[in-house]
């Protein structure tokens, strides 16, 4: 048996010579440029597979002074760390890994924010755009709320550090979950330069999962032309939310002429009308001109007015993320902002001035706010925010921002509002994108 | 071996070739920009210069990205480029280094010789589908046109169409040989490209700027006189931090010899 098991090897083994060296015999030498270009065929075909995956991302570290420890605030946050207050502080504002899968007209994207607070997803979704011209794409997942210019705006190339206050509490990761369309009028259009964009979202203030089964419509038109010099550029924008959350058992308040005569909150219904739907609608118009000067190098304006209904809470009136656990207050604001950026000459320095305001409730103002028995309270205060700041462009990758911003709230007759707070924000960031 | 040892040689030179200078995007003046490299680097023994193609848009991107000294360019760079570009803490400058006339072409069998440029629009918006209405045979008409990211088709729109839109049927190419190629093989056709891209096997139009009382042919004289309607400039953008490294062959370029050989090619060389 063994004897049998060794002579079928020593056949089998024979058998591999006898083939190797036969296939040797048999190979011809390939022509050098023939090898070379199998070769870097091979290589392009690896390349191209490897093109198809984008990895992009930024990191902002930075480094801010506050003139009062514990202020709150919307330059990166309140300066608390749980009961501790704060005034000076290093902190990772942005860590951002972003993967894009494209093939075939459709894109996959992952990018999630990695700070020393956690792992959060910023961006997942998967993007199909109509392979014949390219004028209309589907998007489902988690990304930006189309509204406005600002809140789509990367804060990787936005030349101040945070957004308008109003954009941070109406929309407070400027993100949702749902599906979104985007058309594009082609090149060869007349009506080239217009887009229109439409989205149906959960309306849970972006990350959290849905909690009311109300679905928030976005609608958004826009207009970009320039000039056949290219010395200058427009771009005009409408946008409409329409949208809501529905409030649970709680009670909720409206404004009015209260029977005292004082304007304030009267009580609007009680728990039998479960569930109703607090209405959170929005109407805005943006505009951005940019022109290039000579010696004096691109001037940038750009302005963003914004006017609505928004439900919140007394001392607050933020779009929520869940059921809400306490009365809500339905309120008239409005806001705005104003940028002027002016780069210098063709140096790597740019200056920035910004203004920016938001009303959370335009039917009362100053000291009205506050008194007894008008159910007003912090979440009524206005605040008015002068910024101005300097960017270094160091290269394509790196760029340095002192920035500082003087924040000016309403005199009320709010405990703790009766004078502007000590607020003010001294930002240094430095960022690298790739 | 022998093979791995040829491979690695020309490895060896590929990759030195990546140190020199390198030119990328617009593929209308690409012909140009190799002839004048191809004579600056025989007059300038050790200098590396590659031209590669891709479209206008390549270029500038490529210069954003740091791929590329020059990016030559068939269009103006875009104000959105230029906000991107300074904010890589970039600035570029801007070089004129030619003109090229945009000839609109059609089958040499094609009874018809000139057009007025409103009869060139009407054929691009679909407004015109019969030769017979310019006076030609009844023969429909078969359109050919630039992909739009090419800065050709900017220009054709911009300065032959008034910015009226393209009709859906007219057909994209990705490239000025492939509209001469289509339009040599197509009796009924009718394209743009480049001066220099004209060839006997298409015939060239005369056009007319003033509704028929003139008509113009696109040729060298007329367009250097500048009586032909359809001349636009071609540029070259670079870094101003570079420029030390990329003037040479820029000077060259817009010297008297480097001139003579944009008019041998079919371009508009600059008037002094």
């Amino acid at each position: 048996m063994k004897l049998k098991r060794k002579a079928m090897m020593m056949i089998t083994f024979v058998i591999i010579t006898l083939f190797s060296n036969y296939s040797k015999a048999q190979e011809i030498e390939e022509n050098p440029l023939d090898t070379l270009t199998r070769y870097v065929g091979g290589i392009a075909d690896d390349v191209l597979k490897l093109k198809r995956l984008k990895i992009t991302g930024y990191l902002q570290m930075q480094y801010q002074y506050c003139q009062t420890a514990g202020a709150q605030s919307y330059a990166g946050g309140d300066f608390t760390n749980g009961s501790n207050k704060i005034f000076s502080r290093f902190m990772m504002r942005r860590g951002r890994v972003k993967f894009t899968y494209e093939n075939d007209n459709v894109q996959y994207v992952l990018q999630p924010d990695i700070t020393e607070k956690g792992i959060f997803m910023r961006e997942t979704y998967i993007k199909i755009t109509d392979p014949w011209y390219n004028i209309v794409s589907g998007t489902a997942g988690l990304l930006q709320v189309p509204f406005g210019l600002e809140l789509v705006m990367s804060s990787s190339v936005r030349e101040t550090p945070e957004r308008a206050r109003y954009n941070q509490i109406l929309f407070p990761v400027e993100r949702d979950l749902g599906l979104f369309l985007a058309l594009q009028a082609p090149k060869f259009s007349f009506l080239n330069g217009l887009k229109l964009d439409l989205a149906v979202v959960n309306g849970s203030a972006g990350v959290a999962p849905e909690f009311d089964n109300h679905k928030d419509f976005v609608e958004r038109l826009s207009f970009t032309k320039t000039n056949l010099d290219e010395t200058y550029s427009l771009n005009v924008g409408i946008s409409n939310y329409h949208g809501g959350y529905r409030i649970g058992n709680v009670k909720d308040y409206n404004f009015t002429t209260l029977a005292s005569g004082e304007k304030g909150f009267d009580f609007a219904s009680d728990t039998s009308n479960y569930n109703r739907v607090a209405k959170r609608n929005y109407r805005g118009a943006d505009i951005q001109y940019s022109v290039e000067l000579p010696v004096f190098g691109i001037t940038t304006l750009r302005a963003e007015y914004i006017v609505g209904e928004q439900p919140g809470f007394a001392t607050s009136s933020k779009s929520l993320g869940a059921v809400p656990n306490s009365a809500i207050f339905h309120r008239k604001f409005n806001g705005a902002y104003f940028y002027i950026i002016q780069n210098i000459g063709i140096s790597r320095f740019q200056v920035v001035a910004k203004y920016d305001w938001y009303d959370p409730n335009t039917q009362i103002s100053g000291t009205a706010i506050g008194k007894s028995g008008t159910n007003t309270k912090a979440g009524d205060i206005r605040h008015d925010t002068y910024g101005f700041g300097i960017n270094y462009r160091l290269n394509s990758h790196v760029k340095l921002c002192c920035y500082y911003d003087i924040v000016k709230n309403e005199k009320t007759s709010v405990a703790g509002y009766e004078s502007d707070i000590a607020d003010n924000v001294s930002t240094i960031r430095l960022q690298y994108r790739f | 071996m022998k093979t791995k040892i040829f491979i690695s040689i020309l490895f060896i030179a590929f990759s030195a070739t990546i140190y020199g200078q390198k030119l990328k995007g617009s593929d209308t003046v690409l012909p140009l920009a190799q002839k004048e490299a191809e004579v600056y680097m025989k007059k300038n023994r050790g200098s590396k210069i590659i031209v590669i193609g891709g479209g206008s848009g390549v270029g500038i991107a490529a210069l954003m990205d740091g791929t590329t000294e020059i990016a030559m360019s068939s269009r103006k760079m875009k104000m959105g480029e230029k906000i991107k570009l300074q904010d890589s803490g970039k600035s570029s400058k801007e070089t004129i280094v030619a003109y090229d006339a945009l000839a609109v072409v059609v089958h040499p069998s094609n009874k018809v010789t000139q057009l007025t440029k409103e009869q060139v629009s009407d054929i691009y918006t679909g407004k015109i589908k019969n030769w017979k209405a310019v006076g030609g045979e009844d023969m429909q008409i078969v359109v050919y046109s630039r992909e739009s990211s090419s800065g050709t088709y900017e220009f054709f729109k911009e300065h032959l169409m008034n910015n009226k839109n393209y009709a859906s049927s007219v057909l994209s190419m990705p490239a000025s040989g492939a509209i001469v190629q289509s339009v040599s093989q197509t009796k009924g056709a009718i394209g743009y490209v480049g001066l220099a891209y004209v060839e006997k096997n298409v015939k060239a139009l005369k056009l007319s700027n003033n509704k028929g009382k003139t008509y113009i042919a696109p040729n060298l004289a007329n367009a250097k006189n500048r009586t032909y309607p359809v001349v636009r400039p071609l540029f070259y953008y670079y870094l101003a931090t570079i420029e030390k490294k990329v003037k040479p062959f820029i000077d060259f370029m817009l010297s008297a010899e480097g001139q003579k050989i944009v008019e041998e090619i079919g371009y508009v060389p600059l008037t002094k």
